[in-house]
């Protein structure tokens, strides 16, 4: 019998079966968008993106999570999981029971869940104009005014 | 894996069945759509209106205007109709929800101490019980004058002045609608007051909630909500042959290719409903009928995971049934909405429903079968999943392992054909994605049935390549098909045979001579692959349709080895045979 190393982390093949386990699970609503999902261990902290967002980004909305899992008496593996799956419960309701004004706090805000705290923020963005509009400023078009 | 995207959950959301693909569901209509509360309640008689209404309609129209918006509504239903009410909204699987309950009642609440209590108090004595159990803990006046000024400050007196009683819960909410619905309990029934708190406080645990949970579930089941168990039987194909003589439409009426596309889009249920009145229903018909289809959809939402309170679920769920009895009215009428309405008198929408169902079970059975004989992917698991009629694990299956074999465009119509409501496929509007559409024809099988047989065609031509290899290894599937092509362009046999590297090469330096090659083979291939149509084909009045799917997906899971040579590179992956020097 051998002993299994305990996981240090997920690695980003872990993230894109979830975000794969995502995008079947409410692949009902998804209406040609997809999931993504990122994970990054930065010393104390451990932070996860979810990203949903269409081919074109004029929908792009990530949801973040982050937590000090030590604090929270968790390894930075299990922190990483616990934030998926919260964020995954939330786009639950708001993708399966159709509450698609159900919409996050744009700066961190504290949240706990089965005696975790964690923190969660989340945007919608229309990408797809944003960047057009970087674009056309540091093109510096000229204005008219009227 | 976290546990709400395991793999046990994925293959949840697959057996579902109206979850998994992507499809475009309808917004909901008749009873789930939602009723006109507005209008009723400017009726004089709107009490009795509210009440001759399906509770479940009931419900849904509540929860879509939300309860603080439907207070007015609440004096109007029956007693009969609240506690249904709260069958629905209070439970989550089979368990009691209290925090739901909870803010059921706070709204009631709202509506003054006498609704509350005679909503409260005309609700299941074990529904009272199971809601207070453990959040009341009653003293004797004994007892209480035992108790340290602090701990006597936590209790509250009942009116005699030698009971006292104390709310355990932490939230300031759930104290303060307990202590309403004790309030008002004293002041509409005394007697009754003292007994709420006595029995809440001294009750077993769970006791009540288990008794709660068998009344609750006989309601239920007179809704249509039924087991696990026996929703699963609705969807076991049945023996066609009894309804077919029944209903005597020619053979060949019946199995004939839908020629009239003109309402190939519009379901034939709905062309039926078109027909009702042609037919001799009256108005009472039809809300009976509506009524069955609503039960059928409940009494399948179990085997979805769909619970009673999610609206939304029912009604895509609703959606398909309706798909699938169409289908069958389809079938059975040979395509006569008027027949069809006849049809639909006399036969239950269960019968219709299970019939839809078996006209899709032979595909599955050949397409499983192809899939065993030709040992493609792991193919023991698809048969057990088939047998054991675990559809959600075969999708996943499928998804799993069969999309780098066959290709995605293959692998979706395979799970459209083994999804729990079978569904076929289409281009999406944006041309990239594909997706599903529910059943609702016969044109829609037809449509079904010819890429299954394309499938089988294909499966068909990889057979002839792989019996002439000698490896005992399972062959890539792409990858013998483009061998087979190979060895056809570079010596005329479609086989599995390793290829001289200069012959290849020689191959690659006259394109338009590669070209007519290739286009001459496929022809003759098109051609060897129908004459031997008995060993693949499903429906011979469709062979021609399921060549051409089956020589397009051929075409491009072997493009790759096309382009290749049209780039003038030996293709990956090629079977060479060095010759020694």
């Amino acid at each position: 019998m051998t002993d299994q190393k305990p996981k240090e982390f997920v690695n980003q093949e872990e993230c894109d079966e979830l975000a794969k386990a995502m995008d079947t699970k409410y692949r009902i609503a998804m209406n040609s968008r997809n999931f993504s999902i990122q994970a990054i261990h930065d010393g104390p902290v451990v932070s996860v993106k979810v990203l949903l967002a269409n081919g074109d980004e004029s929908f792009y909305y990530p949801v973040e999570g982050r937590v000090e899992y030590e604090k929270e008496e968790l390894t930075a593996y299990e922190a990483a999981l616990f934030l998926v799956d919260y964020i995954d419960n939330y786009f639950e309701e708001f993708l399966l029971e159709e509450e698609e004004d159900l919409f996050l706090p744009i700066d961190w805000s504290a949240h706990s869940y089965e005696s975790v705290n964690f923190h969660l923020k989340g945007q919608v963005h229309n990408k797809k104009l944003d960047d057009l509009a970087d674009r056309i400023l540091a093109e510096g078009a000229p204005v008219e005014i009227h | 894996m976290v546990g709400r995207l395991s793999d046990t959950a994925v293959t949840a959301t697959y057996d579902s069945g109206y979850r998994g693909l992507s499809w475009q569901p309808s917004k909901p209509v008749g009873f789930l759509a939602g009723i006109d509360f507005d209008q009723i309640l400017n009726m004089p008689e709107c009490r009795d209106a509210i009440q001759s209404l399906p509770v479940q309609a009931v419900y849904v129209g509540i929860k879509k205007r939300g309860w603080s918006e439907s207070l007015e509504i609440i004096p109007h239903l029956s007693e009969d109709q609240f506690i249904r009410v709260f069958d629905f909204d209070v439970w989550k699987k089979d368990e009691i929800d209290r925090d739901k309950a909870f803010e059921l009642l706070t709204h009631v609440a709202q509506l003054g101490p006498k609704e509350l209590y005679k909503r409260y108090a005309y609700l299941d004595e074990e529904y009272q019980i199971a809601l207070l159990s453990g959040l009341i803990t009653v003293a004797t006046e004994e007892e209480f004058e035992k108790f340290s000024q602090e701990r006597q400050d936590e209790f509250s007196a009942m009116p005699c002045q030698q009971v006292y009683y104390r709310i355990e819960a932490t939230d300031d909410n759930t104290v303060s609608l307990i202590e309403s619905i004790i309030r008002a309990s004293i002041e509409y029934n005394l007697r009754y007051a003292y007994a709420l708190i006595a029995y809440a406080a001294h009750s077993v645990p769970n006791e009540s909630e288990g008794q709660i949970e068998q009344f609750r579930r006989a309601r239920m089941e007179e809704e249509g909500f039924v087991s696990y168990q026996e929703s699963l039987t609705y969807f076991q194909p049945l023996d066609l042959v009894e309804l077919e003589t029944r209903w005597a439409v020619s053979e060949q009426i019946r199995g004939a290719s839908v020629t009239d596309t003109s309402s190939s889009e519009i379901p034939f249920f709905n062309l039926t409903l078109d027909a009702l009145g042609q037919a001799n229903w009256d108005v009472d018909d039809q809300y009976n009928l509506h009524i069955q289809l609503l039960q059928l959809a409940n009494s399948i939402s179990s085997a979805c995971q769909v619970e009673p309170d999610d609206a939304t679920g029912i009604s895509q769920v609703l959606e398909q049934c309706q798909a699938m009895v169409g289908l069958a009215l389809d079938y059975l009428s040979g395509h006569s909405p008027l027949l069809a309405a006849r049809i639909l008198k006399d036969e239950h929408v269960k019968t219709l429903f299970r019939c839809g169902i078996s006209l899709v079970e032979r595909l599955r059975e050949l397409q499983v079968s192809s899939i065993e004989s030709l040992k493609l992917g792991p193919y023991n698991r698809i048969r057990e999943a088939y047998d054991e009629r675990k559809w959600g694990l075969l999708c996943y299956e499928l998804d799993r392992h069969y999309i780098e074999i066959l290709g995605l465009n293959l692998v979706e119509v395979l799970k459209g054909l083994f999804n729990r409501f079978p569904m076929t496929t289409q281009a999406a509007e944006d041309g990239l994605s594909i997706q599903f559409v529910p059943l609702f024809s016969f044109e829609k099988l037809q449509k079904l049935e010819v890429a299954v047989g394309g499938t089988r065609a294909l499966f068909y031509m990889y057979s002839l390549i792989a019996k002439t290899s000698s490896s005992d290894k399972a062959l890539s599937f792409e990858l013998t098909l483009g061998q087979g092509l190979l060895s056809a362009l570079v010596k005329g046999e479609f086989a599995f045979h390793s290829l001289d590297r200069n012959q290849l090469e020689s191959k690659l330096h006259d394109q338009d001579e590669l070209n007519k090659t290739f286009e001459e083979f496929m022809l003759l291939l098109g051609k060897q692959v129908k004459e031997k149509q008995d060993e693949w084909t499903i429906n011979t009045q469709h062979t021609s349709l399921s060549l051409a799917y089956g020589m397009k997906q051929f075409r491009d899971l072997t493009a790759p080895v096309m382009e290749s040579m049209r780039s003038g590179n030996i293709p990956h992956g090629a079977q060479i045979s060095e010759v020694k020097a």
